[in-house]
């Protein structure tokens, strides 16, 4: 924390020289800037589908290639390789896209025999993210969805419990910052509602 | 140029976008500080001049907070800024972090009117730039604040959907504790975006300007764990707004990937 204040503060920051990012997010193009701030001399985002499919914003994309960062597409890893702890290469395997998938995206399928290997000597994961489990999990009385998101209306945030709402991406899973602000503006609506009787102001 | 041989400027004729000004890409890497820089007065004027002012606002369809987008960009073309700053702040609390971070191209700016031809209004700048010019002027005003209600709200997390819901809140009347987990609030806004993409003076300015509306924010609470939800609502709480994020990380469960170097 405030690693970034350095020297201020002496947060110890992993630094690769040759860094490979896995996932195709705006996460994963801010963790390969990151690395590329910190003195890596390589950093390639890998990605398992194509660049037409990546969910980052463009404009991040464009940035992320201007500073240099790489891009290997089509590509899944499947073994981080190491040596006493230390990372060497990752074996990675090409894909493929055929068929759309629940997403509407084109899955990506691996091409048989295609394995290679990258070196590299630091590997962040920059998949996504789920619910942290820590306080719906101390709340019995709160109905969480298939995924361990917390099941409320759409429209109140209204949860299983009286009173109690939710929203953002517990919710919904990850989304954004503006989806996050207008799911808690809906709610200081109904929690207005259901405190005064009133409908509220704004 | 059109039939008569005259230039075609302004609103609707085909003009692209006013670039914004961004640090070098050599220069940039070697540094933390912010890469977009942001408008200047007279691009922020010509950009908004672009905008067509359609009567049915398709723009503020996309918005999914309903920003009056047409009337804050009218007042940014007749160069009243802090105007423009005040009409954001009347749907969205947090203009200067939206300006940076939204996705404006699959939201407002996907639905502008010009786009369908051209480049859509680069609504998400001219935001960022009223916000920012209104900062700068350091005395960012405090919208009304409803008489107190007697109520009490305690929301979990400090993150965009936490900070929104308690400034709402606490404009409307109600007494509002936000409680954090980490040691500085802002949730996915501080830890989760960079400081070259969102630097953390502007989300400190943006949480002070909630705390100004009277939203109390008590940090390291890790509800669950330091009091539970029932005892807030046993201590006197009538409602609770929960927005804690999905900050678990995900990983591939492939070999090797426990082994010290591999991080998310």
């Amino acid at each position: 924390m405030k690693a970034y204040l350095f020297p201020q503060y002496d947060t110890p920051i992993k630094r690769g020289r040759r860094v490979a990012v896995i996932g195709g997010g705006n996460v994963a193009l801010d963790s390969a800037r990151t690395a590329l701030r910190l003195g890596a001399e390589e950093v390639t985002i890998v990605y398992r589908r194509s660049r037409a499919e990546m969910p980052a914003r463009a404009e991040e994309v464009a940035h992320a290639a201007e500073e240099g960062v790489r891009f290997k597409f089509l590509t899944l890893p499947q073994r981080i390789l190491g040596e006493k702890g230390w990372v060497r290469a990752m074996e990675c395997i090409r894909m493929e896209l055929g068929e759309p998938d629940e997403s509407g995206r084109r899955r990506p399928v691996p091409v048989p025999g295609s394995e290679f290997e990258m070196e590299v000597d630091l590997v962040i994961m920059a998949i996504g993210t789920r619910a942290n489990p820590l306080l719906p999990s101390t709340i019995p009385e709160l109905r969480l969805n298939r995924w361990g998101y917390i099941d409320a209306d759409p429209d109140t945030g209204q949860t299983s419990i009286p009173n109690v709402f939710a929203g953002g991406d517990i919710v919904t899973g990850s989304a954004t910052v503006i989806e996050a602000m207008g799911a808690g503006k809906r709610s200081a609506r109904a929690i207005h509602r259901l405190l005064t009787g009133e409908e509220p102001p704004f | 140029m059109d039939k008569e041989g005259k230039e075609k400027r302004g609103r609707g004729s085909g003009e692209p976008r006013h670039p914004m000004p961004e640090q070098d890409p050599r220069a940039r890497t070697g540094n933390f500080d912010e890469v977009a820089l942001g408008y200047r007065e007279e691009d922020a004027v010509a950009e908004a001049s672009r905008c067509l002012q359609c009567r049915k606002k398709p723009c503020v369809a996309g918005c999914p907070v309903e920003i009056d987008i047409p009337t804050f960009i009218a007042s940014i073309e007749k160069g009243d800024f802090l105007g423009a700053a005040a009409k954001l702040k009347e749907k969205n609390n947090l203009p200067a972090i939206c300006g940076r971070v939204c996705p404006q191209e699959t939201q407002c700016e996907a639905e502008c009117t010009l786009g369908k031809k051209g480049e859509p209004v680069a609504i998400g700048r001219l935001e960022r730039f009223a916000a920012d010019f209104e900062a700068a002027q350091g005395n960012v005003p405090v919208p009304p604040v409803l008489p107190p209600t007697g109520k009490r709200v305690a929301v979990i997390g400090s993150g965009p959907a936490g900070l929104t819901c308690a400034g709402d809140l606490a404009r409307m009347g109600h007494q509002v504790t936000i409680f954090e987990a980490l040691n500085a609030p802002g949730g996915v806004l501080t830890y989760g975006i960079p400081e070259f993409r969102l630097p953390k003076s502007i989300v400190e300015r943006e949480v002070e300007y909630i705390r100004s509306l009277g939203v109390e924010i008590l940090l390291d609470q890790v509800i669950g764990c330091t009091t539970t939800l029932q005892e807030l609502l046993d201590s006197g709480y009538h409602a609770a707004f929960i927005g804690i994020g999905a900050g678990l990380p995900m990983f591939m469960d492939i070999p090797g990937e426990n082994s010290p170097a591999p991080t998310s």
